[in-house]
């Protein structure tokens, strides 16, 4: 345990060579070499113009096909502007609603913190569906419903627009995400910050902005730059409410050149640099803006968890929070299912408007349960693998005196900044030039492992912006006591990270339940995973199927979920 | 002497020999002996070899056709089917196979993919000498009486769908069929704002809508460039949306609308009604969708392939084929009741086969010109 005792000191001993520094060394080749390779294997290929079956040549054509097609400014700008609007209202929004459930007496808090978590793993494409059906200009229920009511003289809602695309990405997930990241972080908040802001004279809001933000500020900061490149890379949504309205966007274009035939993979992942560029200066500002202030809420000092009271807000604050979890979810959720039961989703007045014809056909299918057990077990296995991964890595870059912990903070951002699309291909080159890697391609353990490299960036930053807020003095005061480095991680690190654990696990095991463009160029017919034959069904004219697999992947989450926070409450930190 | 009397013996017996080989091959593989002991002899090391791996079109319908009927006819011989679309399936073989591994049998897909990427890279074996049943080698089976490649050198990419392609659908409660008689009809102003097509910028109905206006002679360019700056045309990459909006009456006219989305939801109930090419003036063009095969070279499973290969040209093949995947077979025998009449191609008639390799570089050209018209 001696090696081991030495990462979780603050100040380990100097020597060069002990088997910590080994182990911390071996972490940060296994992750260079994870996330560099496809990343390097990307850049170069961004230079090989030959086509498939010429002889290889390197060229700049890509890159001037890339950055001179008519387009690509406007769609550039569509993005950001599309993307910052979307953060900033999911910021306030998130905030405010993880604030509140985190640190507030709100009744019924985990019920609405689960709705909020439950919209986060709807499946993008019908929900979308889902919301034309209710706000499309012309046809839409609630649009035909308020003007029926003659509050309107026109439609007033209108989904194919700027704003309808923002609505659809924060009912989808982006405020969904907010919330799960942020809720854990403000549960680690010491009460006695928030009492003495209170004592001096500062309204509840006043605490939240100047004492509760400002404290909160690495997980904010890993939730905005994490939301941010994700909007920026998204293009599911806005390819159907986008499209026919002229809103282009940067991701959309990517998609494009990506599905050309044969691919065009030099202009695609030379487009794909500038989310590199973004990323890496958001970490360098997000590093200069944390600098060597200290995050620490949680100290040997005593630590509370009292909630702040509402009063007579309670309940207003309760039926706002709910109506939003409701609008996030049971909208959504509920238009899916119907969606199963129909002959044609959002079609009222055809002959045969129900049916059973949908279930009946997606459960007859062949490959069925063979998808379920492989959805399982890659879910279950990024999430168990990851979370211990992502545990140490997080750990290194906190608690160690580690020479490399800076490079390694950088190397766990990377990940995120190569578009799923792309990824695939770079993963799959990563694995086909590994001889590692060699008895397990076309099995399910080489998705698992694709699953916990794209997730690395949201697992071990969260991790890692939970670890800044627990004090080096509770395990100091472990050791003292004669505790090993296990005991004290069992006993004091653990209750204090589960919440956060617990939800990367879930969104790791989300993450490989939803994906398809990772897994896609992976998966064989054996390691079909339940997105894929939903993507199958959405081929073949089958939308209605597709939604039931759909239905099957949120059931199947909800049961993750539930079972995850029965375990939580159990192991979690006692008041 | 008689050294040379036995080299003559020896020479008159390979002379024999090799005539006897010539006589075999010119009475071709429907020589009973010989095919039924060459499929035997395929079937055996195949039902050793237990497995065939098919990359093929995306689609639970096409899986289901590609995969039952086999497994029934070849019981213990399990097909590993993948289903994508070429994009994603094509750039993974290929790097595969730069790194040695080779996993795959048969490619099925549509022509872009096997000639565009898979040909020049050398991945492919020659179908020919792949061929044994001679139900299958019996061009009278099949449509023009040959067996149809895409390939210039007519030997890698066999062609077994083909239909004529519809590129116009209406919604029939609101528009008069007989108003479009021709496709430059649809540049009537009271269409203005009321036409959704396929985005011709991506891989899909709507490029290979485009390609053919391009190269019909009595369309061309000028014909596209009117259609989208004086129409108005909204562009979708969603196949289902765009037949929604006519079913709705959002918009009325759908310009390469996908002919399986149509089928189906027509089917349902939906109002939404294909407009067939023997209606235009300027007729249509001939697709072969998904509907083509090659066979990879260094294949892990050769007699398996070889075996598919032969099941999927047999009339029980092509019958699992056309009716799982909603397209008609260029087998003749193979039941087309379930087709509307003009998607059938028609002998004697003229159509241009836009799915053929030298037809290919209109693509980007079509593409080219739309991006420049619409400035993105």
């Amino acid at each position: 345990m001696a090696f081991l005792k030495a990462i979780a000191l603050p100040f380990p001993s100097r020597t060069i060579l002990n088997g910590a520094s080994i182990l911390m060394t071996l972490l940060l080749f296994l992750v260079a070499f994870m996330v560099l390779t496809p990343l390097i294997l990307m850049t170069v290929n961004s230079f090989q113009v030959g086509q498939p079956g010429e002889e290889v040549v390197y060229g700049l054509d890509g890159w001037q096909i890339a950055f001179t097609s008519p387009g690509t400014v406007e769609a550039m700008v569509n993005t950001f502007n599309l993307s910052i609007t979307r953060q900033l209202v999911a910021l306030v929004i998130g905030v405010v609603l993880a604030w509140v459930l985190a640190r507030t007496d709100i009744p019924m808090k985990g019920t609405l913190e689960f709705l909020f978590w439950l919209s986060f793993f709807l499946p993008a494409l019908p929900i979308t569906m889902g919301w034309i059906l209710l706000l499309d200009p012309k046809h839409g229920l609630l649009n035909q419903g308020l003007l029926a009511l003659g509050l309107f003289n026109n439609a007033p809602f209108n989904i194919y627009s700027f704003w309808g695309i923002i609505w659809a990405h924060l009912t989808a997930s982006t405020i969904g995400i907010k919330v799960m990241l942020l809720t854990p972080a403000f549960r680690n908040l010491d009460a006695a910050l928030e009492e003495s802001s209170l004592i001096a004279g500062a309204s509840a809001l006043g605490t939240l902005f100047r004492v509760v933000v400002p404290l909160m500020m690495p997980a904010i900061l890993v939730s905005t730059i994490l939301g941010l490149i994700r909007s920026l890379e998204s293009f599911e949504i806005e390819l159907i409410l986008g499209v026919p309205v002229g809103i282009h966007v940067y991701s959309t274009k990517i998609h494009e050149l990506m599905t050309w035939e044969p691919p065009q993979f030099p202009p695609a992942t030379a487009l794909s640099t500038v989310f590199l560029g973004i990323l890496l200066l958001l970490v360098a500002l997000q590093r200069l803006y944390i600098g060597k202030r200290i995050y620490t809420t949680l100290t040997g000092r005593g630590f509370s968890v009292r909630v702040s009271p509402l009063g007579r807000w309670k309940y207003p604050a309760f039926a706002i929070v709910l109506m939003l979890g409701l609008v996030a979810t049971f909208v959504p959720v509920g238009l899916l299912i119907m969606g199963t039961f129909m002959n044609v989703f959002g079609f009222f007045n055809l002959p045969e408007t129900w049916t059973l014809n949908n279930w009946r056909a997606a459960l007859e299918d062949p490959v069925l349960t063979r998808s379920i057990w492989n959805t399982i077990v890659v879910g279950f296995g990024a999430g168990a693998v990851g979370v211990f991964f992502y545990s140490f890595i997080a750990y290194v870059i906190v608690k160690s005196q580690f020479a490399g912990r800076t490079i390694l903070d950088f190397l766990s951002w990377l990940p995120a900044s190569i578009p799923g699309i792309v990824l695939g291909v770079g993963l799959l080159w990563t694995f086909l030039l590994t001889d590692i890697f060699t008895p397990i391609y076309g099995t399910i353990y080489l998705l698992i492992i694709a699953m916990v490299i794209k997730s690395i960036p949201l697992g071990s930053q969260l991790i890692r912006s939970v670890l800044l807020q627990v004090g080096n003095d509770l395990e100091e005061a472990s050791w003292i006591s004669g505790g090993g480095w296990f005991c004290t991680y069992r006993r004091i690190l653990l209750p204090l990270l589960l919440p956060a654990l617990i939800t990367v696990g879930l969104v790791t095991f989300l993450s490989a339940v939803r994906d398809i463009s990772t897994v896609v160029l992976l998966s064989t017919g054996k390691s079909r995973t339940l997105s894929l034959l939903m993507l199958d069904f959405t081929y073949g004219a089958e939308f209605e199927r597709a939604t039931v697999v759909a239905v099957m992947i949120v059931a199947l989450v909800v049961v993750a979920a539930l079972v995850a926070r029965i375990v939580g409450g159990q192991i979690g930190i006692r008041q | 002497m008689g050294r040379c009397i036995r080299l003559g013996i020896l020479l008159l017996i390979m002379l024999l020999g090799s005539f006897g080989s010539l006589v075999a091959q010119s009475s071709g593989p429907s020589s009973k002996s010989g095919w039924q002991e060459e499929w035997k002899q395929v079937v055996a090391t195949a039902r050793v070899e237990a497995k065939v791996v098919v990359l093929g079109p995306p689609g639970a319908g096409a899986r289901r056709a590609l995969t039952v009927g086999f497994q029934k006819s070849f019981p213990g011989i399990e097909v590993e089917y993948t289903g994508a679309t070429g994009s994603r399936t094509a750039p993974r073989l290929l790097a595969e196979r730069r790194s040695k591994k080779y996993l795959a049998d048969i490619y099925i897909s549509g022509t872009g993919t096997i000639i565009r990427s898979l040909l020049p890279a050398g991945a492919l074996d020659p179908i020919g000498p792949a061929l044994i049943l001679p139900e299958v080698l019996d061009t009278s089976k099949w449509w023009q009486g040959r067996l149809e490649f895409a390939d210039r050198a007519e030997k890698y990419d066999l062609v077994f769908t083909t239909n004529v392609r519809t590129h116009v659908a209406i919604n029939p409660q609101l528009v008069n069929k007989d108003e479009i008689r021709s496709y430059w009809d649809l540049l009537n102003p009271k269409w203005r704002g009321k036409i959704v097509m396929h985005d011709p910028a991506v891989r899909g109905p709507g490029q290979g809508t485009a390609k053919f206006f391009l190269i019909q002679p009595t369309l061309g360019k000028e014909f596209i460039r009117r259609f989208f700056t004086e129409q108005k045309v909204t562009l979708s990459r969603n196949s289902r949306q765009i037949l929604e909006w006519i079913a709705r009456g959002e918009y009325l006219i759908a310009v390469s609308p996908s002919e399986l989305h149509t089928t189906e939801l027509k089917a349902k109930g939906l109002p939404i009604e294909l407009l067939r090419s023997n209606q235009f003036k300027e007729g249509s063009n001939l697709n072969a969708g998904f509907g083509t095969v090659a066979l990879i070279n260094r294949a892990p499973h050769p007699a398996t392939a070889k075996v598919y290969l032969n099941w999927l040209l047999s009339k029980d093949g092509q019958t699992a084929w056309s009716k799982g995947s909603g397209y008609p077979s260029r087998r003749i025998d193979v039941p087309r009741d379930q087709f509307d009449p003009a998607v059938l191609p028609q002998d004697g008639k003229s159509y241009l086969s836009t799915y053929k390799e030298e037809y290919f570089h209109y693509n980007e050209e079509v593409r080219a010109f739309i991006q420049t018209i619409l400035k993105r």
